[in-house]
């Protein structure tokens, strides 16, 4: 499979949910913060999606959790940003800023 | 406090269709949220969403091999129905020759090639299914469903012809019911044959209710075929019910090996839920 090399806006949005969820970064944690920060429903889909194409690709890391009654038995997966998956959102973020810095009509949608 | 159990067909689909290496944990996020008060409605959409992005993951990565599982398996059962039309059938329109002699050298001739001839088609349907889901590895369930739906869309057009033409006259219900049952039957043995082809078990390690399933299914194709050719040779159109009766019970067996094939083979290790 042919595996893309630059970050979609999707697994930004997912990996930027890692990083401030922190060890809490399982898949419905990381749904609901991605829909409280950009105000759209996100379907759990999608995620694990995402999460699978950056794990592949090294940027990101799982390990099982606990097993609870009321997920039916089965364990949580915990994801983590990889020491290349921060260093890529580094850069990604940096491209972001350097493009949107000065750009007055980004300034007065924000407002 | 009772936990709300979760919807149970969108859960048997995921855990049955779902092929992401986090699935599990995936249903297990969806009931977590359904016990927190999200609806049924929610529940499916997700579902339905997860089961569409895994299919089109498996297509985007192995697109080529999907689409040449289909063609291969197409083009075997074509083969199959034409090997069947040039070399069977001819002999089956001649039945009525040997009919008035059941007990002739001739008749026992047609006897075989009658059972030959629905043999082959179960052959070539067979090896159909097995070519569909070796061509096509990544995603084994998935292309042999994609298949079985190619052949029931086959016949959608000629079915849909003769319910319009039962509306108008009652008499081609009978062959309606007749072709619905050949489509039913088509489409219950590429799933068995395909889920059987795909299985990683031996037949020996394999539960009792799956070999007695696909035991009972191997015999009731060897009768059914000797008692199809005899029925034709011997002319035994009175027979019509029993001949029904038998179709049904084919049918029911095929279903039941087919539920039986798709179960997973490891369940969870489900936690009680409180």
């Amino acid at each position: 499979m042919r595996i893309r090399s630059y970050l979609g806006q999707h697994e930004l949005v997912v990996m930027l949910a890692i990083l401030r969820l922190g060890r809490e970064a399982y898949g419905v944690p990381i749904a609901s913060e991605i829909a409280e920060h950009t105000g759209r429903e996100v379907y759990l889909g999608t995620v694990y999606a995402a999460l699978e194409r950056l794990e592949a690709r090294g940027l990101v890391s799982a390990s099982q959790g606990e097993a609870t009654p009321v997920r039916g038995g089965r364990a949580k997966t915990y994801f983590k940003l990889t020491a290349a998956g921060l260093r890529q959102l580094r850069e990604a973020h940096r491209a972001l800023q350097a493009l949107s810095d000065g750009l007055p009509e980004l300034k007065s949608a924000a407002s | 406090m009772k936990q709300p159990r979760p919807p149970r067909l969108p859960t048997w689909l995921l855990e049955r269709l779902g092929t992401g290496e986090h699935a599990s944990s995936l249903i297990g996020d969806l009931a977590e949220q359904y016990a927190v008060g999200r609806s049924r409605g929610w529940y499916w959409r997700q579902a339905i969403i997860a089961l569409a992005l895994d299919l089109l993951q498996v297509l985007r990565a192995h697109s080529l091999s999907f689409i040449l599982a289909l063609i291969a398996g197409c083009a075997l059962t074509a083969a199959g129905q034409w090997v069947n039309s040039l070399v069977f059938v001819p002999v089956g329109s001649n039945v009525w020759r040997v009919s008035s002699h059941p007990w002739s050298i001739q008749a026992l001739a047609v006897f075989v090639a009658l059972v030959l001839s629905r043999a082959s088609l179960i052959a070539f349907s067979f090896v159909s299914v097995w070519a569909v889901t070796r061509v096509h590895r990544a995603h084994q369930r998935g292309v042999l469903v994609a298949f079985v739906l190619i052949l029931a869309a086959q016949q959608s057009p000629w079915l849909a012809r003769l319910a319009f033409d039962t509306l108008g006259d009652g008499r081609f219900a009978r062959y309606l019911m007749y072709d619905i049952y050949g489509v039913l039957f088509q489409v219950a043995f590429a799933l068995a044959g395909g889920l059987w082809a795909i299985r990683t078990q031996k037949f020996a390690d394999m539960d009792h209710r799956t070999r007695l399933a696909a035991v009972l299914v191997g015999c009731q194709q060897l009768l059914g075929a000797v008692i199809f050719a005899g029925s034709r040779i011997a002319a035994l159109s009175p027979f019509r019910v029993a001949a029904v009766a038998y179709e049904t019970a084919e049918l029911a067996t095929l279903a039941y090996l087919v539920f039986v094939l798709w179960l997973p083979q490891t369940r969870h290790q489900e936690v009680a839920i409180e």
